[in-house]
């Protein structure tokens, strides 16, 4: 089964199914960690991700393969995220980080597993940023993605992609390495 | 390059976000500056740590739960009752907040109150109008029915024989005395080949025994042709002439007017005081013969005198009433049609039209402001009023 995205939106449009749900779960995990990045709690993190895949299945026919599948993808989470933050801007609501059980603790020796205060330590600082960087800032650093990638996703130029990480990363230096440096510590 | 510009380049050194000139700079600072090392070392380490950390992963349940809001929204697409269809019509897909809609339906009502305004002025107007033409077609109708029966008079009259009609009619007045009546006409005819109306006109008044006793043509500043005639024509034939030259051979009647005058009282006054004036002057004329001393003749011939202008004007009055009254004044103009106007002056008009029109719709709004100002601030305080009660439930 190693299709390739724009094989599975084929068969999507051709009334399969099954090819959705493979689209869905290629992509999941990356699109829920960008809206928690991004929303700072894991509550809005699964609606919006719920609702990206909803909105990529409605707009599929229109998908014209400009981009690549994960470029429109990203667009899509992206500016969910940023419609859902100028909504709470409005109206500000109370986060409550809420850990239940359900979400999973995968066992990867190459990755890091943070508890969650820590966790939720280094999140507070990402969500002290302004939205444009903290978008930037999480496709970078988050899901990987290069400056060009990122420039595409969200249709501004380079130049404003990496004034933008830069900030985000000056702003944020000194208290992440505090918070890693204690956390390696611990 | 100083410290602080360096500085700046660091966050993205890490990750090769630098152009390569840039990059040497860095590279160049780095090596005798600690505290940039520093830096660049928490840079790097930041970046490590976060591309490696653990992602989420999304509770079970996730895709199923986004299939079946898929399909649900596929159901609904599918299965959409006709009362929803028409739901769909009404119900916009945005939400709308209902201070606007408050504020449209007000905006809405004062137009519709103003127009309704309006409409009734015009209502108005096109009242008079209804009431202008009714009047002027039973003024016509008033002159169709009057002049063939006055017509029937003279005629009848004129030969000396009394008619039914005009002993009930003039049974007032003295019934061996004649109806005098002067009769003019007035037409406007619009003509397009205009030129052969003057042969056709001399041809037709010969015919009826009249002359044509003045005429006159000129180009207007549109360069249409106009013929203007005065035609004079036997009481007997007026009303034929009149019907002629109001059929179609001679063109469309753009406006038709008929008077008649009845001048009997002034006519019998005339013949009155002619008669006196006479006999006056055969008294005196007597009384010549026998008067003796010359004081008395010399008198006598300044009465005479006096008498006989008097009888001359009041003859010349009396000619001039019979001329009239046996003979009829028609006047009629022939035009040529409208031509149709060209472009361009039609252009600077259209355009001259929309400017002022421009001009008064815009004073028009002015008004509509200002008669909507109260409608406003009642719907400002409703606003405010609505916003604070929902900032309160917040």
């Amino acid at each position: 089964m190693a299709l390739s995205d724009s094989e599975l939106i084929h068969q999507i449009n051709n009334g399969n199914e099954k090819a959705f749900t493979e689209l869905i779960e290629r992509y999941q995990n990356k699109v829920y960690n960008t809206a928690y990045r991004i929303l700072g709690n894991h509550e809005d993190a699964l609606d919006l991700a719920q609702e990206s895949f909803i909105r990529i299945y409605k707009n599929l026919n229109k998908f014209q393969g400009k981009s690549s599948f994960s470029t429109w993808l990203f667009r899509i989470t992206t500016n969910l995220c940023r419609d859902e933050l100028r909504k709470r801007k409005r109206k500000p609501v109370i986060q409550e980080e809420n850990f239940s059980n359900i979400y999973q603790e995968e066992e990867n020796p190459e990755k890091i597993s943070l508890s969650r205060e820590l966790n939720s330590l280094i999140q507070e600082k990402i969500d002290s940023l302004v939205p444009e960087q903290k978008v930037v800032f999480t496709l970078r650093e988050f899901q990987g993605l290069s400056y060009q990638e990122i420039a595409d996703i969200l249709g501004v130029s380079m130049g404003t992609v990496k004034s933008r990480l830069s900030r985000a990363r000056q702003a944020l230096r000194e208290d992440l390495f505090e918070i890693i440096s204690k956390g390696g510590l611990e | 390059m100083t410290h602080d510009k360096i500085k700046e380049l660091l966050p993205l050194y890490i990750d090769k976000g630098l152009s390569p000139e840039e990059e040497d700079l860095v590279q160049e600072h780095l090596n005798n500056c600690p505290e940039c090392q520093k830096e660049l070392k928490e840079y790097q380490e930041n970046h490590l740590f976060l591309s490696r950390l653990k992602e989420f992963t999304v509770p079970e349940g996730f895709k199923e739960s986004i299939l079946k809001k898929v399909g649900e929204g596929m159901k609904e697409k599918e299965h959409k009752s006709l009362w929803d269809k028409i739901k769909g019509f009404f119900v916009l897909p945005v939400r709308v907040p209902a201070g606007v809609l408050g504020l449209a339906a007000v905006i809405l009502l004062v137009f519709i109150t103003t127009l309704s305004g309006l409409f009734s002025n015009t209502n108005n107007l096109n009242n008079y109008n209804l009431l202008r033409e009714k009047s002027l077609t039973d003024q016509a109708q008033y002159f169709s029915y009057s002049t063939p029966e006055a017509s029937y008079n003279t005629l009848d009259s004129s030969l000396g024989r009394a008619s039914l009609l005009s002993m009930e009619k003039g049974e007032s007045l003295n019934t061996t005395v004649e109806q005098k009546l002067i009769k003019r006409a007035n037409l406007v005819i619009e003509k397009s080949n205009i030129d052969e109306v003057d042969q056709l006109l001399l041809n037709l008044v010969e015919r009826q025994q009249g002359y044509i006793s003045n005429s006159r043509n000129w180009l207007n500043s549109n360069k249409q042709k106009h013929f203007w005639f005065e035609i004079r024509v036997p009481v007997a034939n007026f009303n034929l002439l009149v019907e002629e030259l109001s059929s179609k051979e001679y063109g469309q009647v753009i406006s038709r007017s008929i008077t008649t005058q009845d001048v009997t009282e002034e006519y019998m006054d005339l013949e009155t005081r002619l008669k006196n004036l006479l006999a006056q002057e055969e008294r005196y004329r007597s009384l010549l013969d026998i008067a003796n001393e010359v004081e008395e003749i010399l008198k006598i011939e300044n009465e005479l005198n006096r008498i006989r202008t008097e009888v001359e004007i009041l003859q010349g009055r009396k000619n001039y009433l019979d001329n009239q009254i046996s003979f009829s004044t028609i006047t009629v103009e022939f035009r040529q049609p409208e031509p149709i106007s060209s472009g361009s002056p039609g252009i600077v008009r259209a355009i001259r039209n929309a400017i002022s029109q421009m001009i008064e719709q815009f004073y028009k709004i002015i008004v509509f402001i200002g008669t909507i100002i109260p409608y406003l601030l009642l719907i400002l305080i409703l606003y405010l009023f609505y916003r604070g009660r929902r900032q309160k439930k917040e």
